[in-house]
């Protein structure tokens, strides 16, 4: 598994250089190349039996993704956290607009770099990890979950009821491991009947 | 270019280098001489106002279609107030489709993406009026987004639209019109006309201010939206690679002539607001005075319509476009002022 790690940050890092403009770049590059456990990217590739050439564009873009929404969360006018894995925020480091920027740039990128540079896929398949991507970040997960959260206000865990806090949880977070097996599922060159993980 | 649908020989889609032109922009202290202007087919018979008005009333159904209202309702509502906003223009699907149907291509085929385009447009914009960046309290003479729903909200409603816009595009554009292979390339040219190269590029160094040529900033801020369009009709129905460049380089003239149209129409209004807008951002007319933002306007207009001279072999199919780079300069009629 660390072996597999040290590959996606490697492409990770290949992926986004630095470059103009410089400060844009360092705040994405800052998000996800300051440790992680890269558990959407283990997981897509375990769905495509381990086929790291297959499975890599999109289980970097899936990191990709996961930082820019992590990025966003952590905004001082959402979470409002000024720390991460004890380290200053991103917004901390680089600004709110650059973060704004940064983590909408970082999700155009990973769709950019599912596009450019998977290999041996089908078409057809790589246009559906593309729609399921864009669903699971989207309306149908992260950003619903981040809208029900930030909703409940400072409430309390104990006092908002089980489902809907089942509903939060299952969309800020379990969208985006959602997300990693769907897209794995559906490289993998067999067919699998792909069901939503409950 | 050859493509099959199980990519083994080639490692990628193939993927002409998109080479950034710089507009080349003389500021001259006199007027372009017409001497050398070219035939072209004439425009002057052909109605835009109606040509635009109707794809207007297309695309806003289709987007009221596209984002229902449904839990958690208020994501939705701050999404579509900032899409299906009164006084919107579309001009970024106009382009798409005026380009699909160029090229002999549907404009079913095209509405997908022309959705797509709007929706990643007004993200943008919802994200530019934040106060951590331009600060705007309105747009068209309503409430931002995040006035009307809280910086949290507006901020998620941006994040929403980029993926929706993408998810769009595969779930509704019709595979029979529209090949495996363009449909990649279009999100591959929107992805990297937003990213972090592209219009975040603009913004970002918009706000930053300092050194960043008036040129530079424009051509991200605005032409990238116009350039992306037009290519991405372009793509859609098939276009060689060499029309792409011309698309691309008519796109990004067409951007940045609007925008310093609307500088200089700027002008005209209220002297705080002016002074507001050129302390914050880069303008030609901030940078050079009205006289010479005149100037590359129509340097604008001629850089543009000479993409379009290329593309005589398609006869009056390329009028909308070419009037579009009247409009753009001229602004002879208004349009977006269509009720929902």
């Amino acid at each position: 598994m660390l072996q597999k790690i040290n590959a996606v940050n490697k492409v990770l890092d290949a992926v986004v250089p630095l470059r103009n403009p410089t400060k844009i770049h360092e705040a994405m590059r800052y998000s996800f190349l300051s440790g992680g456990k890269r558990i959407c990217s283990i997981v897509c590739i375990a769905f495509v039996d381990g086929n790291e050439s297959i499975a890599m564009p999109s289980a970097c873009a899936l990191e990709m993704v996961h930082a820019a929404c992590l990025m966003h969360d952590y905004l001082s006018c959402t979470d409002s956290d000024d720390l991460r894995r004890w380290k200053p925020s991103n917004h901390k480091v680089f600004g709110e607009y650059v973060i704004v920027l940064a983590g909408c740039a970082l999700v155009t990128c990973a769709f950019e770099h599912i596009v450019t540079t998977i290999v041996g896929v089908k078409l057809e398949k790589i246009l559906r990890v593309i729609g399921e991507l864009a669903r699971l970040i989207g309306l149908e997960g992260v950003v619903v979950g981040q809208v029900d959260d930030l909703e409940s206000g400072g409430q309390d865990q104990s006092d908002m009821g089980f489902e809907k806090l089942e509903y939060i949880h299952f969309h800020k977070t379990t969208a985006a491991l959602e997300a990693s097996a769907i897209a794995g599922a559906m490289l993998e060159k067999k067919s699998v009947a792909i069901t939503c993980m409950t | 270019m050859v493509f099959s649908t199980v990519i083994t020989s080639s490692p990628q889609l193939h993927f002409p280098k998109t080479s950034f032109p710089i507009i080349q922009r003389a500021i001259r202290t006199c007027s372009a001489s017409l001497s050398t202007t070219p035939q072209r087919i004439s425009t002057s018979q052909f109605d835009l106002k109606t040509y635009w008005t109707t794809l207007i009333q297309e695309i806003n159904h289709k987007l009221d279609e596209a984002i229902p209202v449904q839990y958690p309702q208020q994501i939705y509502e701050a999404m579509r107030y900032s899409v299906l906003a009164k006084g919107a223009k579309r001009s970024p699907p106009v382009m798409c489709v005026a380009a699909c149907e160029l090229f002999g291509g549907n404009r079913l085929a095209a509405f997908p993406t022309a959705c797509a385009l709007e929706m990643v447009h007004a993200a943008s914009l919802i994200h530019d009026d934040l106060p951590c960046m331009d600060d705007d309290p309105s747009r068209r003479g309503q409430p931002s987004n995040h006035t009307m729903f809280g910086v949290d909200m507006a901020i998620l409603a941006g994040d929403a639209l980029f993926p929706l816009g993408f998810r769009h595009i595969v779930s509704h554009t019709p595979t029979d019109l529209v090949p495996q292979t363009r449909l990649l390339k279009v999100i591959a040219e929107i992805a990297r006309a937003v990213g972090s190269t592209g219009m975040a590029a603009g913004q970002f160094l918009d706000l930053e201010g300092g050194l960043n040529g008036v040129d530079f900033v424009q051509e991200k801020k605005y032409g990238e939206m116009g350039e992306c369009s037009a290519v991405c009709g372009g793509l859609l129905a098939g276009a060689s690679d060499e029309e792409i460049q011309r698309l691309r380089r008519y796109g990004r003239a067409v951007g940045v002539l609007y925008q310093v149209v609307n500088d200089m129409l700027e002008v005209k209004t209220d002297k705080e607001i002016n002074d507001k807008k050129k302390n914050k951002s880069k303008s030609y007319v901030a940078a050079y005075g009205v006289d010479k933002a005149m100037e590359v306007a129509e340097d604008l207009r001629a850089q543009a319509k000479k993409e379009l001279d290329g593309l005589e072999e398609y006869g009056e199919k390329v009028v909308p476009l070419y009037s579009f780079v009247d409009y753009a300069a001229d602004r002879g009629f208004s349009v977006g002022d269509q009720a929902q």
